[in-house]
């Protein structure tokens, strides 16, 4: 049975095609969630608004692109709406304790891959969110900017820029990835 | 090693990124169920509903009173009086008059360019806007399924507006303004807004 089925099924009020159709597609969106929030309560949060939404406004797919395109944008968009509130909040807190514990140092982050997930936390959401869709997800350039409702000339972009900026700061790092 | 060379490496190492354990189904799956429950238990019969909606319309109606002077008399929109139901009508010119807040607002911000992200009024108004689009969305008056398809695309961009960042305005605006021209929102606004302002001429009826 395809999508299209499936939601047709769910239209009808089928509840066992509504759970099909989670089943179908959850792993892709948990993943995602995890990947941009780094967090399980925030991962299994988001993951829950998606379908919720997706659910509820199931009607309003028209099918113009494939559900799982559809769902990957609903799935952006409530993380990165989720992300920037607590971004926010985060923010808040910070100011509270002076952000004495801010600074980074070297000598006290040996491990690459650690620096380098550092690093990727501090991008700014727009490019770490191509970033990680691209090149740790594997979504496409048309994936992405039918996501996140941008010219996939834009996507390219944005990856571009996000992996200059990691480039420059790891730079100090560039002798030990020697082959 | 040269920038090629480098992004191999990079999109290597960052597969370790924020790496997903195995999907929770059953926990997130009885999640769903229960928020779905617990909100349905929660959602106010129509009634309240329709209080809410006219609430907002009265509200949208005093505001642009305030803002708009016209001192001819105003004849009622014809489409309204021929609208199938009272509560239709009202959804119709609530809408209407939302929609073209929501087009001044978006004109305004795409004119301002990259420093619309460091004006905090672009954010408080979105935000405004943004409660009463929620609630259109939320009106089950609302049946025409272009009109709900062009609330959600305003729904995200309004979104995006009031969580502009002072820190990454610019790539925030370049974002938000590419999301519009993708979407095609502004033609869709003007073309769902009738001329002659319908906005001003429904102020009759309120």
């Amino acid at each position: 049975m395809d999508d299209r089925e499936l939601i047709a099924r769910v239209l009808a009020g089928e509840a066992t095609a509504e759970r099909a159709l989670y089943d179908r597609h959850v792993d892709r969106v948990y993943r995602l969630a995890y990947r941009l929030a780094g967090d399980p309560d925030l991962a299994m949060d988001f993951t829950q608004d998606t379908f919720i939404r997706a659910f509820d406004r199931l009607a309003s797919y028209r099918g113009d692109a494939a559900f799982s395109t559809w769902l990957t944008a609903v799935a952006t968009s409530v993380a990165l709406n989720g992300l920037r509130k607590l971004k926010r909040f985060r923010e808040r807190e910070t100011d509270l304790e002076h952000g004495d514990k801010v600074a980074s140092k070297r000598s006290s982050e040996p491990d690459l891959k650690e620096r380098l997930s550092r690093e990727i936390d501090r991008l700014p959401l727009g490019y770490r969110t191509v970033f990680v869709m691209h090149d740790v997800e594997g979504y496409t350039h048309e994936e992405i900017g039918t996501a996140l409702g941008v010219e996939t000339g834009t996507s390219k972009a944005q990856l571009s820029r996000a992996r200059a900026k990691l480039r420059e700061a790891l730079a100090d790092f560039a002798g030990e990835w020697k082959p | 090693m040269n920038d090629d060379e480098w992004d191999e490496r990079l999109s290597k190492a960052a597969r370790a990124y924020h790496q997903p354990p195995e999907t929770p189904r059953e926990e997130i799956w009885a999640g769903i169920r229960a928020r779905r429950k617990r909100r349905s238990v929660l959602r106010p019969p129509q009634v309240i509903w329709w209080s809410i909606g006219v609430a907002a319309l009265l509200m949208i109606g005093i505001g642009l009173g305030r803002l708009t002077v016209n001192p001819q008399p105003v004849n009622p929109a014809p489409e309204l009086a021929r609208a199938p139901s009272r509560q239709t009508a009202a959804m119709a010119v609530a809408a209407i008059q939302h929609l073209s807040r929501a087009e001044a607002l978006l004109t305004g911000f795409r004119a301002e360019g990259k420093t619309a992200g460091a004006d905090a009024n672009f954010s408080a108004s979105a935000r405004d806007l943004l409660s009463t689009t929620r609630l259109l969305l939320d009106s089950p008056e609302l049946t025409d399924p272009q009109m709900r398809g062009l609330l959600e695309d305003l729904e995200l961009v309004l979104v995006q507006i009031t969580q502009l960042s002072a820190e990454h305005g610019h790539e925030e605006v370049d974002l938000i303004t590419e999301g519009l021209k993708q979407r095609g929102l502004m033609p869709r606004l003007r073309s769902a807004i009738p001329a002659g302002s319908a906005a001003t001429s429904a102020q009759g009826e309120i």
